[in-house]
This record gives structure tokens, sequence and C-alpha cells, in this order.
């Protein structure tokens, strides 16, 4: 590096992070202090903004019906982010312990179909998942034609328990189901991409020397793999569970009435409520109880990994 | 000693990774308590062969027998053997004394009996103190003791060693070796031990194999492997050799006599079958060639007039590099025991170089290598994707 005293490097460095600072202060800090300031504000009688310091908003935040959305916005992030992980983590693992030219082309493939617009590839899970849509359309149509004809030809209440069951449809659309499928869908290469950056940078000798040391597959995975990869799997659910907790477009075109989420709600008090302060509140507590959340986890999860680096030092 | 079981037996095995044939056919005996080397270059098998020990790859073909028990395809975790990895595979996320137990603790056996094993297996690498310490803490000689200890604790009746040396640098490498080669007839643990390196393996084993492309070349005591090597690739791979082309002459039961290019008669072993007026190269090592004046007698045995090219001190002993009549070069070391007095030679010099019969062994042409068998670099690429 070239020699700078320190005043020229406080001066360099002052300019690098300056466009950046300004960018995060303009369009971040100052958007976030409006949404803090207006919590506090009241609904004004034609939608606008009465600026008298209240908590009202926040008492509001109690009723048990946001309690309720909140804690079925947690339960549908924490399902995602649970699913996502069930099936993200072993597809990671497939992909990493690929040859290497081949790993590449599978990350591109997981990839290629989030090119197109999440709007679209969410009003493609609607044909899917209603009642005269692609499941249904299977389970009402050959799948109940084959159960009627088994009942009528095998003995056993299976069939025949089968043959009334499929002929209604399946009820999927506007379920908390459903949206949990549309989310597990949007945000699965969240989960895949940092699991793979973990498995793939992960010794695979260290498993050999486990195994060496005794340890059947399984506890070679959970005492050493596992371990190891583990930074992976908090990056992967925090970048799922975050967008799965504040979700909009998902709850709103999968959903129903009795499935909204907080997303929903904050969008209702801004455009069609124009209750701009109460709708401030319900987005502060949303990111409260996240960072909140976040903190705990990543103190649990450093707590377990805090000197878990690559093997370099053994070289 | 051949009554005893053997620690470990290869009974023909071969391994094959698609087309290209790692190991090929190979069959050996190692004994109970040995210290065995398996030395060759990059790619030449051997590390294939301990993995095919370890369990950690099933042979194509043939069989493992580890103290008499047939192996078949038992997993590594089920094998009475430990490994000492190349890279130590120390767990990084786990303390020296977690490490340490980790094999002890698979097989369940009791806490309060891990904790006394583990201090005493790391006294034995004098590693005590050192149980908090996280791997990354350590100095590399270090590592490689908590490896030896993680291994050594669960008493296995083979230790495996694959190049464990490779990446330290040369002083430590060398106070290693003699540790180790310490504590194996401290244990009494049969070693096998991979290693590249002739030197460290002319140190420190009981018996080499020597490998190339898969094949065992030559078993035998670092004196046999040094002394008699059984091929050219054998006498080069191990130390220096000087090389002179002939034609055989005569052949008696344990001497041939070559007539070299040039037409002088020199008398060697064959190293193998050799029949008259078959080409062979003759090998002899550079110490133990003697130079003497050349407007001396002619010495008796094998001798060769040649001029002084080039002569280089280093401390311990002097190079000299000669040069026959028909451009052959001959390279002599001379310990330098009688210091400045000794006689010296100056290039241009004409001297003769003359060196004992039963120290030159003949050897046939090196024997092609069959179709289908590729280079070492490809043998490395095809096991990089098992890993």
């Amino acid at each position: 590096m070239i020699n700078l005293s320190p005043r020229q490097r406080r001066i360099s460095l002052a300019v690098l992070i300056s466009p950046s600072l300004f960018w995060l202060i303009v369009f971040f800090l100052f958007p976030l202090l409006i949404v803090v300031a207006m919590s506090f504000g009241q609904r004004g009688t034609y939608g606008g903004i009465e600026w008298n310091l209240t908590l009202e908003n926040f008492a509001r935040l109690a009723d048990p019906l946001y309690i309720k959305i909140f804690w079925r916005s947690f339960s549908i992030a924490g399902l995602t982010t649970i699913i996502c992980l069930l099936l993200g983590y072993p597809l990671a693992f497939w992909i990493a312990t690929r040859p290497p030219n081949r790993r590449t082309l599978f990350i591109m493939l997981l990839i290629v179909p989030f090119w197109t617009n999440f709007l679209v590839r969410t009003y493609a899970w609607i044909l899917i998942l209603r009642d005269q849509g692609l499941i249904n359309v299977a389970w009402t149509g050959p799948i109940h034609a084959a159960a009627v004809w088994l009942a009528a030809n095998l003995p056993g209440v299976f069939w025949s328990s089968l043959s009334n069951l499929t002929a209604e449809p399946l009820g999927l659309f506007g379920t908390n189901l459903a949206i949990i499928i549309g989310l597990v869908y949007g945000w699965l290469p969240d989960m895949v991409l940092p699991c793979y950056a973990a498995i793939e940078r992960f010794d695979f000798s260290l498993s050999e020397a486990a195994e060496d040391l005794y340890a059947n597959r399984l506890r070679t995975f959970l005492r050493v793999i596992f371990p190891l990869t583990l930074p992976g799997i908090l990056a992967g659910s925090m970048l799922v569970f975050i967008p799965s907790l504040g979700a909009y477009v998902t709850p709103d075109l999968l959903g129903g009435a009795r499935s909204v989420m907080i997303g929903n709600v904050i969008y209702s008090q801004f455009m069609a409520a124009r209750d701009y302060p109460f709708g401030a509140a319900v987005a502060m507590g949303l990111m409260i109880l996240m960072v909140i959340g976040t903190v705990i986890y990543f103190r649990a999860g450093v707590k377990s990994t805090d000197t878990v680096q690559p093997v370099e030092a053994a070289r | 000693m051949n009554s005893q079981i053997p620690s470990v037996e290869l009974i023909s095995i071969s391994k094959l990774f698609g087309s290209v044939t790692a190991v090929d056919n190979m069959s050996l005996r190692i004994e109970d308590g040995e210290f065995f080397s398996l030395l060759g270059p990059s790619g030449c098998g051997k590390t294939t062969t301990l993995r095919m020990i370890g369990g950690f790859e099933m042979p194509s073909m043939g069989e493992v027998h580890i103290s008499g028990e047939a192996q078949g395809f038992r997993p590594a975790y089920k094998r009475p053997v430990n490994t000492v990895f190349q890279n130590y595979a120390l767990f990084p996320h786990m303390t020296v004394y977690q490490n340490t137990a980790f094999g002890l603790e698979m097989q369940k056996v009791p806490k309060l009996e891990i904790k006394k094993r583990v201090f005493e297996a790391l006294e034995m690498v004098r590693l005590a103190g050192m149980e908090n310490r996280k791997p990354q803490q350590l100095s590399g000689g270090q590592q490689q003791r908590v490896a030896l200890a993680r291994a050594l604790i669960n008493q296995p009746k083979v230790l495996l060693l694959d190049e464990p040396l490779g990446a330290l640098d040369l002083k430590l490498r060398k106070a290693m070796q003699l540790e180790l080669k310490d504590l194996q007839g401290r244990v009494g643990i049969t070693f096998i031990y991979v290693t590249h390196d002739q030197e460290e393996a002319l140190t420190m084993s009981d018996r080499i194999g020597v490998m190339r492309r898969g094949r065992l070349l030559q078993v035998g005591s670092p004196e046999q492997v040094y002394e008699t090597p059984a091929t050219r690739f054998v006498a080069n791979f191990i130390g220096d050799s000087n090389y002179l082309e002939g034609q055989v002459k005569e052949r008696s039961a344990d001497q041939a006599t070559v007539a070299l290019e040039s037409g002088e008669t020199m008398w060697a072993q064959p190293a193998s079958e050799l029949t008259i007026g078959e080409h062979v190269t003759l090998a002899f090592r550079p110490e133990k060639v003697h130079i003497s004046p050349g407007d001396e007698p002619r010495p008796e045995g094998n001798a060769i007039l040649c001029s002084v090219k080039d002569v280089v001190y280093t401390g311990s002993f002097t190079t000299y590099l000669l040069c026959t009549q028909d451009e052959s070069e001959i390279m002599v070391r001379w310990q330098n025991e009688a210091g400045a007095r000794q006689r010296r030679f100056d290039p241009g010099d004409g001297v003769y170089a003359s060196w004992p019969p039963e120290l030159t062994t003949a050897f046939l042409p090196e024997e092609d290598i069959p179709a289908g068998h590729t280079s070492s670099v490809d043998v490395i690429e095809a096991m990089e994707p098992s890993r």
C-alpha cells in the first residue's frame, strides 16, 4: 500500500465511503426516522397525520387480532425456513460433492427460474393450486376415476374413502399451506446458496478422519460436518426467514381472508385505510421483533461456531 | 517370524479408477510391529494402497487382511486401524482434548477412562498442558503430534501414515523422523508409512516397498534396496547412481561380464536373468567409486580411464564429475576424511575411476509400460473426484 500520513489516510477513507454513507442516510436512515416519527402520530380526519405524540398506535398492536396475525406470520415464516432447510441442505450437499465443472451447471439451473418476474412466478402457483388448477384437475380427474374403479373391484375401506376424498378438490388455494408452498418456492435458492458455499469449503478429509476414528456416517455428520457448515445454515435461515416474515405478494396472491400476514396489514393500513401512523407502528413492531430475534439467533449460532474457520492453519 | 499371523496382508489387490489402474495386482505381507514404508513418486499408487488398508477405498480385486481377518467391504469406522492424514485433518471446531478423545468417545469408552487416556496420550507426544488449545493455535509440529495422539490413543493394530511430515520444514522434519521411529519402538504398533522421500524411508523403516505405476518393484530392508536395487528405477529413485551401457559377454552363477561400447570389460551382479548378447545398463553408487591418478597402473576390478570435468567441494564430501572417453559421465562422492592433506584432483586431470564388481548391478532395459496404463498425472486426476 502507498504510504500515507494518518491525516491523508483519514481523508481518503472519508472520500471513499462518503457516497455510500450519503446513500444510506438519505434513502435509508431518513425514511426510517420518518416512519418512527409517524408511528407516534395520529390519523387525521381526512387521512393526514396529526403530529401529537401518542402511544395509541402501539397500544392497538396488543389487540388479539394483530397478535394473532403476528403469530401466524412467525409460524408461516418459521415453517418456511424449516422446510427450505430440509429441502435445501441436502440439495446443497449433493451439488457441492459433484465434480467442480458440474457444480456451476447445477447452481445455474437453480438460479435460472428466478430470472423471471417474481409476480409472474407467484401467479403461476395460482394456476397450479386453485380448485380448477393443475393439482386438483388431476385429483378429481384421473386419480378420482382410478380410486372409484379400485373401490368397485377391491375390498377394503381404503379405496372407497379415497374415492370419496377425491370427489372434492383439495382446497389448497387461499390457505396457509398455499402461502408456505409459495414462500418455500420463492426463497429456496437463498437457503441453498449459503449452505452450498459452506459445504463446498468443507474439507472432506475431516469426515474421513471422523470415520477413521470409529464414527459412522450419522455421527460423522452430527459431530463434524454439521457444526462446520453451521455458518451457512445460519446465514441461509436468516435470508429465508426475514423476507418470509415480511412477505406481502405471496400471501396477497396465494392466501385468503383467513391467512393475512403482517405485510398485508402494513399495506392495507398505508394504502387502503390511509392510517399511516398505525401502519408505521405495525412496521416498527415487526422490525423490533426481527432485530431481537436476529440477535438471539446469531448469539446462539456464534457461540457454537466461534472458532470455526477454514483449516488453512493446518497447512 | 513367518509362522506368525501378519499384521497386514494384501492378496493380489488392484484398484481401478475408471479405465486407470492405480494399483495393479499387488501382494504384500507386513509383519507385526514392523515399520514399513511405501515409497514411490506421486501417483504411483502408494496412497491408494494405504486408503484400501484404511477402508477409504475398496479394492476392485483382491483381499485386504488385517491381523489375519479378511476385511471385505468393511467401512473405515469398523477397521482396527487408525490414520494420520497428510494435512492432519484435525477438527478445527474442537480443542486438542476433544480431538484426542474423539475416537474413544465414538467407541463409548467411559468418560473417566477417556480423561485418563487423553492425558497419557498427550503426555506421550509431549503436548501436556495444551488440552484446551484449538488446532489453529498450534504450530505445524504440534498439530502433527495431536494427529498422532488422536490415532494412537485408540491402540490400533496398525497405524497408517500418509506423508505425515510433508507439511513441515526440513529441520523439524528431521527431528520428527527420529521421534516417530522412537515412538513406534515404544508403542510396538505396526506402522505403514507412505512417502515420496527416499531419505525419510531409509532413515525410519524396517522394510521399504518401492512402488511405481501401481506396482511393487522391490521389497526389502533399507540396505537391500539401496545396495542391491532390483530395477534401474529403484536404483535411480533411491539415492544417486552412475550408469554405463554395455552388452553381456559371459555369464556365470553370480556374475556377468559386460563389454562397454568403448571396449572396456566390466563385471557386475545381474539383477535378473541375463542371456549372452543382451543389452544391459550397469549401475553403481557415486560413493563406491575410487579415483586414482591416470599415470599409475590400472586398478583391479572395474576401472575406466576418465578426465576430471568438475570438482565441487561441499563440506563433508567432495563431488567429482568425471567424463569417460565416449562422453559418459561418472559422478564420484568422496568423504573429506583426510582434510586438506587428501590427494586432490583438478579439472582436466586424467584419472582412473574404479569400483568393486560386487557393488555393480546389471539391469535389463526398463520394461515397457503396457498399454492401458496412463501417466501418473492421469492417475492423480482420476482419484480426485472420489474424495
